[in-house]
């Protein structure tokens, strides 16, 4: 057969070699995807091998089926093409879902993640503003150190003494004495609330700082939020669209490629600016009078019927 | 000028050949017509097996064929072989002319190798009366 010239004849091969090249890892991926869907449905090793190979054997059925189906086809051989069809149709739509499985399996696990750290930011935030409420609502006061100084000197006092420490209160002196460390004491707790409240607003600013670090604030799906917005539907439309559409893609992508492939063999295509093969041309014995003479005598022909042309040929 | 009358020999030579039909070519001579007029029978014998092929066999294969001579009446071995070839291309499948060289390829060929043995004879030929 006559190659095309130079350019035609790299472009050519190049683009047959990519769609090779890209059904082949169409091939791999699903089937690895497909495999480890299956093979995590296994509860015992035995189970996950046979599972992970019945995924194998239907990736690779998908693969070849389709060239025998258009073979059967284009050899009218209806039968074999309805029984190939048949066990495709049933390859893919278990391709399908397995590889279905996976994606949904693996976009939910990694959406799941992002809405949790979503939902501990916003909880984070509420948490933030109770405690500037709180702190608010204790307002400032004097600095817990100078509150233990004025309890530490009112103890001094012969009155903690005669009180055992304000549990007896006889007189009104007394009374108002231990009054005023009651107050103390109040102050000393209000202050250390406050303190706890203040460092429990450093803390919950830290950590919002830190998920917001982490992309917590960001939109958990973009490409979904983004589809949503623009079609104006609920995100659980696209999302189901987008899961279902990459494994679809990747299912039936290695069915069209092999189809392409082998597209220019099956139907014997050639490709633009090359020439047919010529049809073959026997060549016979030359012609020879004994030989005809004889072969006519065997088959009991009558004498003369036919006259061998006296070998003449000048050539082919 | 020695050349130049070589070439023109030789394109001579290559004219008068193509008005000659194949078998005359393959002999290296024309029909011979007789005075009557018509062609000479003698040269309408002609079959163009003019390539020897000779090969060795087993005594046996010879008997064999000896005795498939006599029995189906084959004119000649040589019929006999052209009916083994013609059976061995039916049964094994043809050949493709385009492998073959063509006809005018072959008499060119044994053309050149004759020509070439004249002209080595006629050389000898030549240089012998002054070896005497």
């Amino acid at each position: 057969m006559k190659v095309p010239q130079n350019g035609a004849f790299i472009v050519t091969y190049a683009l047959q070699a990519a769609v090779v090249a890209a059904a082949l890892l169409f091939i791999v991926v699903s089937a690895t995807m497909n495999a480890l869907f299956l093979s995590s449905l296994g509860r015992s090793p035995i189970e996950i091998g046979l599972l992970a190979a019945v995924s194998l054997a239907a990736d690779l059925a998908k693969a070849t089926l389709p060239v025998l189906v258009a073979r059967a086809i284009l050899l009218r051989a209806w039968g074999y093409a309805a029984v190939s069809a048949l066990m495709l149709l049933f390859v893919v739509l278990q391709s399908l879902a397995s590889g279905t499985g996976f994606i949904a399996m693996t976009r939910g696990a990694a959406t799941s993640m992002h809405e949790a750290r979503s939902e501990q930011l916003a909880q984070r935030r509420k948490e933030l503003v109770d405690v500037e409420a709180e702190i608010a609502g204790l307002g400032a006061g004097q600095p817990v150190e100078l509150i233990e100084a004025d309890l530490a000197t009112a103890k001094l006092d012969r009155r903690w003494t005669t009180s055992k420490s304000c549990t007896e209160v006889v007189s009104a002196a007394v009374r108002q004495y231990c009054g005023e460390v009651l107050r103390l004491y109040r102050l000393g707790r209000h202050e250390e609330l406050h303190r706890r409240a203040v460092e429990e607003r450093r803390q919950l600013a830290a950590n919002i700082e830190a998920l917001q670090v982490g992309g917590a604030e960001r939109t958990s799906d973009h490409q979904v939020a983004a589809i949503a917005a623009l079609f104006g539907v609920a995100r659980e439309i696209p999302r189901v669209i987008l899961t279902s559409s990459v494994a679809v893609t990747l299912e039936l992508g290695s069915i069209f490629l092999v189809l392409l492939a082998a597209g220019p063999m099956l139907r014997g295509w050639r490709e633009p600016g090359s020439e047919p093969p010529p049809e073959p041309i026997p060549a016979p014995l030359p012609p020879q009078a004994d030989r005809s003479h004889w072969q006519r005598q065997r088959r009991g022909a009558t004498f003369g019927a036919v006259t061998e042309r006296i070998v003449d040929h000048g050539g082919k | 000028m020695v050349a130049s009358d070589e070439e023109e020999e030789r394109r001579r030579q290559e004219r008068e050949r193509s008005r000659l039909s194949f078998l005359e070519r393959l002999y290296g001579s024309e029909f011979r017509t007789t005075s009557s007029g018509f062609t000479d029978g003698r040269s309408l014998k002609r079959t163009g097996r003019v390539v020897q092929l000779p090969l060795r066999v087993h005594p046996r294969i010879k008997a064999m064929l000896m005795a498939i001579i006599a029995r189906d009446k084959v004119p000649s071995m040589v019929v006999l072989f052209e009916e083994m070839a013609q059976a061995y291309l039916e049964k094994n499948g043809d050949i493709d002319w385009a492998k073959l060289p063509s006809d005018e390829d072959l008499v060119r060929r044994i053309e050149h190798e004759r020509d070439k043995r004249l002209a080595d004879r006629s050389e000898r030929e030549q240089d012998e009366p002054d070896d005497r």
